[in-house]
């Protein structure tokens, strides 16, 4: 059982608390959502509620904090919580599968039989996606999120707070993790937390949902009485027609085979081409290969066979832009305007000009009111929003999208996905790799699904007017 | 063969490493120490670790020697009397010392490349060590190819906004690149403690480690650090 009174918590060095006032109660068995906009203090509650806050905080936190009977403002007893954040990659530090999962089990004095159990038993549970001796470097990210979450799965804690889990997981992974997390709330009485964007996959798992806004909890209760009361605002799908495709391509992929070393075949066999104007999302399981038909766009990586060809006078380097998926790895600047006039500086553009394309590009993602601020000090989401414009502010030909919806709120995601279809407007090929399908309907003017490192289907997205 | 080399303890294979390291610091035998070169490397290749960051470390080696060359002809030449005998006497030191040297590199990338972070944590759990020496010295064997990877990926990150090596001459452009790395890899140390204070792997934990259970890997490693020195101790036998 978990019970706040007041809580609240205020960063070191910050005037203003990040949630204020929070007062509710978990008990066993609840599955809770935890929603609201980007930098609402969802996944700093989260830490608090399953008492990693003393962990991963520098603040104060005042109120009251109970879990499972004892003083939780001190932190939570060994094994009451598991936890998976939103940068999967940075909490996985063994070599292969198996040895991150049964670590936990292992340092707990269980035998090595009883970790290869769990290890087997819990990738049984998504079908074996992929081998338990798989080295992690070679996973896709899809992939390494999964092993963090059964890495967490595996120590059997009593609360479990997954932040965004279903980030880079496809659908149907994605639906059985929830289905594995129902089994364990209703059976084992586990306390499973979730921060998560896609509001309507969370409805089908939780029993009840939390929402702040603003550091204060403006909602708590059920979540078939929450749509009605906080419009959602998802993207909707695309009402136009689709471009004509008579155009020269601006990219065309050849016969491409691709593998990362001799033992690890990643595309076979892909032709694809994509015009001026169109949008295409790649779609798959995770591990696909959507991720490196990406980066083969922008010239990383050179294929084993086949060849990638760019319309006449386009170059990789300047014409192709790649958003990737984390963007702790580029954030560098010391205010967001430096940070997203990053690539235009590099192009020798003139200062004034550059000035005017970053306004023009943080004001599309709305950024406008954060020009001063260090990047640093972003969400999550907002991050991503800027590494966005910083890839916009090139005006690149091409663009290349890994991910692009991670991380961000229903509201955030309806606008890039209009800023998207706004830049397909002007000319752009976009190439969109992503596991929201409400995101791909609403940009996309084909969808590519990959399986295998193959494309196994590739249909126009053509939804009606409504 | 080589997967129960992989899973023996990072004990055993530290004993292994300490014993040739000494090894090749005592041998005198150019044949001996390049058989053990071959033979390492062999190691390494079989078992697919020689990746950017080995030939990255052995590149650096080869672009030190003009500088070694240098010390050991002003040596050989302060004790030999004459240029040519003095270089010709440097040449014979640097051989032999690159050699030895060799080994030390070859060893203790095999020794790092095999020991994952939960083989060295479990292993020097067992043996009842503080916990805070034990989660220093299991990080510190992943941190250096953790930092090379992250770098590259950083400098493909930043490449992709038009960041060129002849940018990189002037010191302001360094930041992006180490900006994030360095970021990057102080966050990581946070998630880091999170996940494994969250698995039990406390820095104030107390108590013993499961025991080791020794298996092949651990035993032919065993050998292989004493016979090396089957040699020397025959020959001190018979003298």
């Amino acid at each position: 059982m978990i019970t706040t009174q007041n809580l609240t918590f205020t960063p070191t060095g910050c005037d203003h608390p990040v949630f204020q006032d929070v007062t509710l109660t978990i008990r066993p068995g609840e599955r809770v959502g935890i929603v609201g906009p980007s930098g609402a203090g969802k996944t700093t509650l989260g830490y608090h509620l399953c008492g990693a806050h003393r962990l991963a905080l520098a603040g104060v936190t005042t109120g009251e904090l109970r879990l499972h009977g004892c003083d939780g403002l001190a932190g939570a007893p060994p094994g009451f919580a598991g936890l998976v954040g939103q940068n999967p990659e940075a909490q996985l530090f063994c070599d292969t599968v198996a040895e991150e999962i049964s670590l936990g089990l292992r340092v707990r004095n269980a035998t090595v039989a009883a970790g290869d159990a769990m290890v087997e038993s819990l990738l049984a549970r998504f079908d074996h996606p992929f081998p338990r001796e798989a080295a992690l470097t070679s996973l896709s990210l899809g992939q390494k999120q999964l092993t963090a979450i059964l890495s967490m799965l595996a120590i059997i804690p009593k609360v479990l707070l997954l932040d965004e889990p279903t980030s880079y997981l496809d659908a149907p992974t994605a639906d059985r993790l929830f289905a594995h997390l129902d089994g364990l709330c209703r059976n084992e009485g586990w306390i499973v937390l979730v921060i998560e964007h896609d509001v309507r996959r969370l409805a089908a798992f939780a029993d009840r949902f939390l929402r702040l806004e603003h550091g204060r909890l403006c909602y708590d209760g059920p979540p078939r009485s929450f749509p009605s009361q906080v419009p959602l605002g998802r993207p909707t799908p695309r009402t136009d027609s689709t471009p004509p495709q008579q155009a020269a391509p601006a990219v065309r992929f050849v016969d491409i085979g691709y593998g990362y070393g001799k033992q690890n075949p990643v595309l076979h066999d892909i032709n694809l081409s994509l015009a001026p104007g169109e949008v295409v999302a790649l779609v798959g399981h995770n591990g696909a290969g959507k991720s490196t038909l990406l980066r083969l766009a922008k010239g990383l990586g050179k294929p084993a066979t086949g060849r990638v060809e760019l319309a006449p006078g386009l170059t990789a380097k300047r014409h192709v832009g790649f958003m990737m998926q984390n963007p702790d790895a580029q954030i560098f600047a010391h205010t967001v305007e430096v940070e997203c006039g990053y690539w235009p500086t590099n192009l020798g553009m003139p200062a004034e000009q550059r000035k005017a394309r970053v306004h023009t590009a943080l004001t599309a993602l709305g950024l406008e009111e954060k020009l001063t601020r260090s990047p640093f000090s972003l969400s999550f989401g907002e991050k991503r929003r800027l590494c966005m414009a910083a890839v916009l502010v090139a005006d690149p030909a091409i663009l290349c999208l890994d991910e692009p919806t991670t991380g961000l709120d229903d509201a955030t995601m309806a606008r890039l996905a209009a800023i998207v279809r706004m830049e397909a407007a002007t000319g752009k090929a976009v190439l969109l790799a992503t596991h929201d399908a409400d995101f791909a309907a609403a940009t996309a003017t084909r969808i590519v699904r990959l399986e295998g490192g193959r494309i196994v289907s590739e249909t126009p997205n053509r939804e009606p007017r409504p | 063969m080589i997967a129960a080399l992989r899973r023996a303890s990072a004990v055993s294979k530290f004993a292994f490493a300490l014993s040739v390291c000494a090894y090749a610091f005592t041998c005198e035998d150019w044949r001996v120490l390049v058989g053990l070169i071959v033979f390492l490397a062999g190691l390494i290749l079989v078992s697919k670790q020689w990746d950017r960051s080995v030939t990255l470390i052995f590149g650096a080696f080869f672009l030190g020697l003009p500088t070694l060359l240098l010390l050991f002809i002003l040596g050989g030449v302060e004790k030999a009397g004459s240029w040519k005998e003095g270089t010709l006497l440097a040449l014979s030191w640097l051989a032999l010392f690159s050699l030895r040297l060799f080994v030390f590199l070859f060893v203790d990338v095999l020794v790092v490349k095999w020991t994952t972070f939960s083989n060295m944590l479990l292993s020097l759990r067992a043996l009842g060590l503080p916990s805070k020496a034990v989660l220093f010295a299991s990080t510190m064997v992943g941190l250096v190819p953790r930092v090379f990877a992250l770098g590259l990926h950083v400098v493909e990150v930043q490449g992709c906004r038009g960041l060129e090596a002849k940018k990189l001459a002037r010191p302001r452009n360094l930041l992006a690149l180490f900006v994030p790395v360095f970021l990057i890899q102080m966050r990581r140390a946070t998630d880091l403690a999170l996940s494994l204070e969250l698995r039990g792997i406390a820095a104030d934990a107390t108590g013993q480690g499961p025991a080791l259970s020794p298996g092949i890997g651990d035993v032919l490693f065993g050998l292989a650090a004493v016979l090396v020195w089957a040699g020397p101790l025959w020959s001190l036998i018979r003298s």
